[in-house]
């Protein structure tokens, strides 16, 4: 994939373990880990994905948007994180709503650790390895409490809050209950 | 796209997610987040970035997999060399029982010359503290960390928390849009109406009595056609 090619990978700290800092993690070891947990098929969904993904992210028409947005950002994980959903949720509505659910995180996780690695090697804007975790923890968190009724549910649950009735559908889907 | 357009762009992909993943069934959600979290805890385990292998429980636990923590450390210690994870019989008791994760069966089978996923989230668990077992202190702390991410990003976009309220308040303003147009277009045919009612001659009907009963303005039409 040739977008994938473009961002030259960063070295990680392989040897010690510990957090350098600067953005040390590898986004192709990222994809390559992520990939070999998927079936052939799914590979050859994602990598739709991921051609639409880039085109958004390195695209000359909003590339430099994404970047000027950023650049001024007084929250850079939070930035990537949000941004990172608002990504996927376009292009799950440019690809006429047909995405796979099983490819949104992977989509996500891979787009993020580009898009950090491009801002990190670039200089524009420092990003650590601890910016990804937290844009991440965002993106995850977005994610599953829009599309997953039951994450507030064990939410709650874990923090000891009173349990809501249970859900059949996400917040928005209570609307095509019966 | 200005930010109005986005969030409206937004909230119309999220509710359509939101339909179509409810149709669709959220085992694909957190099977990708099972992909995801295994994922980066073998790359965490094998480059020794914790940083990754938090990541990844993070997101096992998001996607609702990380109760089946405990049953993925047992199948792990079961297993023998080369066997798959999913040839445990410990992992297919646990992805049978709850509703998520049927879609994990898909799972490729691993090679047996790279370490078990399960055994590199064990690992690393164990790194960051965890000493082998599923720690509920961790799942609380996630999920205090995500309601605190909620809170602070509801306010953004409305999105997270309340993607429903957001996308119903774009819709009531699409219908008070529509209303309103609606009565600007009725106030024009009146004025029309009017107009055209006032430009009429109306001959041998005395002024007073048609004012009163068509509320025409009798002296409205010009003196050219009054002396027509």
């Amino acid at each position: 994939m040739g977008e994938q090619e473009a961002n030259v990978p960063l070295q990680p700290d392989a040897d010690t373990g510990d957090q350098e800092e600067g953005f040390t993690i590898d986004p192709s070891q990222i994809e390559q880990g992520i990939k070999d947990q998927m079936k052939p098929e799914e590979i050859k969904n994602l990598d739709r994905v991921l051609d639409e993904g880039n085109k958004l992210l390195f695209g000359k028409d909003t590339h430099y948007q994404l970047m000027d947005g950023l650049k001024d950002s007084k929250d850079i994980p939070g930035d990537l994180g949000n941004g990172a959903f608002t990504l996927l949720m376009m292009l799950y509505k440019g690809g006429g709503y047909t995405m796979p659910p099983e490819l949104m995180m992977p989509t996500g996780a891979i787009l993020l650790s580009r898009a950090c690695a491009f801002l990190s090697q670039s200089g524009m804007i420092p990003v650590t390895d601890d910016d990804y975790e937290e844009s991440m923890h965002v993106y995850t968190v977005k994610l599953h409490s829009t599309l997953d009724p039951s994450f507030k549910q064990r939410m709650d649950q874990s923090l000891g809050q009173q349990q809501p009735q249970p859900q059949t559908g996400g917040i928005l889907n209570q609307g095509a209950q019966p | 796209m200005p930010f109005p357009a986005i969030a409206a762009a937004i909230a119309t992909a999220a509710s359509s997610a939101m339909a179509a993943v409810g149709t669709v069934g959220l085992a694909g959600l957190a099977q990708g987040a099972m992909i995801v979290g295994t994922g980066m805890s073998v790359i965490g385990g094998i480059t020794g970035n914790k940083t990754l292998t938090k990541i990844g429980m993070g997101i096992g636990l998001a996607g609702g997999v990380g109760a089946l923590a405990n049953g993925m450390r047992g199948a792990s210690m079961m297993s023998t060399g080369g066997k798959g994870l999913l040839a445990a019989d410990g992992i297919e008791t646990a992805l049978s029982a709850p509703t998520k994760g049927s879609g994990l069966k898909t799972f490729a089978p691993i090679d047996a010359s790279r370490p078990l996923p399960v055994d590199a989230f064990n690992n690393s668990s164990a790194g960051l503290g965890f000493d082998g077992k599923f720690d509920p202190e961790f799942e609380k702390t996630y999920f205090q960390r995500a309601n605190d991410t909620l809170t602070k990003y509801n306010t953004t976009l409305n999105i997270a928390g309340c993607m429903g309220q957001a996308y119903m308040q774009g819709e009531q303003m699409d219908l008070q849009k529509d209303l309103l147009d609606k009565r600007l277009d009725f106030e024009q045919q009146l004025v029309d109406r009017v107009a055209t009612n006032n430009g009429t001659v109306l001959e041998g009907i005395n002024p007073s009595i048609s004012a009163a009963n068509t509320g025409r303005n009798s002296t409205a039409y010009s003196g050219m056609l009054r002396g027509a």
